[in-house]
């Protein structure tokens, strides 16, 4: 049986419906069991995962203390549990830089909606803000489906391009004069301008098509979240933590069931480009060992191939140095899956 | 059957549910039965990466469009301008890819106002099938109109926004298809992504389940005992959620998609 190394942080990523959330879950509980400091940070939180942990919506932002969960048992130190609240995270950002602009802006506001697309970002800094206030032994942290991983690790490119000194210093000097100056035509010496490189020009471009409000109000929000530069800041130092092989495990997951394989080496393969260092695969609802003494005929017999070949087709995948094999739970109730599968979490430990 | 056609319908749900193959199959049908269908699927919605997914190969008789970001951002802009060479050079600008990039939903925006744009341009007979993100992007998309007219509030974009919010928010003109395992954790997931929609706007939104092994259970006398689970979960998923199910696609164990065209044609009147 391969065994597990428990690291300080444990990231799980990988493409939807694929039980990423459930497992997540599990490794948390499991921990916790076994009488360690665990704090399960989920970005994408959904009914279910509040469901199991007996959360309510206005939990959402706030750390939870969980004492134990029903059929399950007594942690020996409670579990702690945050669903993330872009919103709340950008306030909290706010006291801290004593801007409180940033929370009460237009453009910024809009961007931290549950869907705004600023949730990874924000993410990073609310882990690096709870680590800063208390100390755990191990943070388990469950990302948004797909490519929304790889966003994730963009975060940090994205705030790094955004607090380049040049970038905002033209965007604001420049975006002053443009909104001061007149516009010209556009059209007539068109030549001249594209001759003419300069910001200065697309932001008279973009406020031609924008309308003239626009392009004022996200010189304003882009100047507010520079101010408050020093919390984006903390971002990149939790990237580099989370880049450490010695700091954190990252568990790519996919389910036999949807043929996921594919999708699974492509994030894996964009995840490595950025970030040369290991993987670990965890295969979830195996389903094969059940069906060895089957010997089924006909339609049985066809059946019977498609669940076996794409199993042994991951299996003979070389992309993964170690596969976590999980079978699939038969059970209705969401508890009762993060039952079983934390107790083969367990197999793994160390 | 043409009555209750819509022009624009979205096809959406988790990774590897089936969501590409049912749109796809369900636009060769439409395209069977003579109707303007197109088939489309978007690129990354960001600008100066290249676009990892593309239509899966197939020889489905049924037009298929691949939109890329930077074309449809280039198109509009040169439009507004009025100027290839100048909506070139916006497109390209590092700058601009840094706002599209930073904002987002803004490349959805622009993405969806070119599929509305194909539409308007028919005379409202073209039918589009969007393969359209996984579920919490496809919300983004759906939220990206309404979230872009309170961010312009004047202005070209503004203007367009609000052409697209009338036509995206149409429940004769634009619809809703979430593709979704028989399992519990996914129909629940499905309905969730129904409800956020629902609070949106009120487009007609239906739930399918999809590869149901059910079928295959009441076919086969001797079957393991670790499917006959699967089997019996699957059924209690679909009593106990009944009201919430629109349709059910069997599971197919071919791998060509004509050949699951064959097997599946006779279900795909149900996503209409």
């Amino acid at each position: 049986m391969k065994k597990l190394q428990q690291k300080k942080f444990e990231i799980f990523f990988g493409t939807g419906g694929v039980g990423k959330t459930t497992l997540a879950t599990a490794r948390a509980v499991d921990l916790a069991l076994q009488g360690k400091k665990v704090l399960l940070m989920t970005i994408d939180p959904s009914k279910r995962l509040k469901d199991i942990l007996g959360l309510r919506d206005e939990d959402s932002g706030i750390l939870c203390s969980i004492p134990s969960l029903e059929g399950i048992g007594t942690f020996p130190q409670p579990m702690k549990a945050l669903l993330m609240n872009p919103q709340k995270t950008i306030a909290r950002m706010g006291e801290m830089a004593q801007v409180s602009e940033l929370k009460s802006n237009r453009i910024v506001e809009i961007l931290t909606k549950p869907y705004g697309g600023m949730n990874e970002i924000l993410a990073l800094i609310e882990l690096k803000m709870r680590i800063d206030e208390e100390s755990f032994d191990c943070v388990v942290l469950d990302t948004p489906p797909g490519s929304h991983f790889l966003d994730f690790l963009d975060a940090i490119e994205k705030i790094k391009q955004f607090f380049d000194h040049r970038f905002v210093e033209i965007f604001t000097s420049l975006g002053k004069k443009v909104t001061e100056g007149p516009s010209k035509g556009l059209i007539s010496g068109f030549m001249d301008k594209v001759v003419e490189f300069g910001v200065n020009k697309l932001l008279q471009y973009l406020e031609k098509v924008t309308g003239d409000s626009f392009v004022e109000d996200f010189l304003k929000a882009l100047e507010v979240i520079y101010r408050s530069r020093a919390s984006f800041l903390k971002g990149i130092e939790m990237e580099q933590v989370l880049s450490r092989e010695s700091e954190a495990t990252w568990f790519l997951v996919t389910s036999v069931e949807q043929g996921k394989m594919t999708e699974a080496q492509d994030i894996q393969k964009s995840a490595s480009l950025k970030h040369k260092r290991r993987m670990n695969l965890l295969l979830n609802k195996t389903l094969a060992h059940h069906l060895t003494d089957w010997q089924p005929t006909g339609d049985g017999a066809r059946l019977k191939e498609f669940f076996v070949s794409k199993e042994s087709a991951i299996n003979k995948s070389q992309s993964f140095e170690d596969v976590f094999d999980f079978p699939e739970v038969f059970a209705a109730s969401p508890l009762d899956h993060v039952k079983e599968l934390a107790l083969n979490w367990r197999k793994y430990a160390n | 059957m043409s009555n209750s056609l819509k022009n624009f319908y979205i096809f959406t749900g988790k990774g590897g549910v089936g969501k590409t193959t049912a749109a796809l199959l369900f636009a060769q049908y439409l395209h069977e039965q003579d109707k303007d269908v197109l088939y489309v699927t978007l690129s990354q919605q960001k600008l100066g990466e290249a676009s990892a997914q593309r239509p899966p190969k197939n020889n489905l008789s049924v037009p298929q469009l691949f939109l890329e970001l930077e074309d449809c951002a280039q198109g509009y802009i040169q439009k507004k301008l009025g100027s290839s060479t100048i909506a070139q050079w916006v497109v390209r600008s590092a700058y601009f890819r840094a706002l599209v990039n930073m904002l987002p939903g803004f490349g959805y925006l622009i993405s969806m106002g070119k599929m509305l744009e194909i539409i308007h341009e028919s005379q409202d007979k073209k039918i589009l099938i969007l393969d359209a993100p996984a579920s919490g992007h496809a919300l983004t998309m759906l939220e990206a109109t309404k979230n872009f007219r309170e961010i312009f509030q004047s202005g070209l974009v503004f203007e367009d926004t609000n052409k697209m919010i009338k036509k995206l928010y149409d429940p004769q003109h634009t619809c809703v298809r979430i593709i979704t395992l028989p399992t519990e954790l996914s129909l629940q997931e499905a309905i969730e992504l129904k409800d956020s929609i629902g609070l949106l706007a009120a487009i007609p939104c239906k739930i399918f389940l999809n590869q149901l092994l059910a079928t295959w259970g009441k076919a086969i006398a001797d079957l393991p005992t670790a499917l006959q689970k699967k089997v019996s979960l699957e059924d209690k998923v679909c009593q106990e959620y009944a009201s919430h199910i629109d349709g059910n696609f069997p599971l197919v164990l071919e791998t060509r998609l004509e050949d699951q065209y064959q097997t599946l044609k006779p279900y795909l009147e149900q996503l209409v």
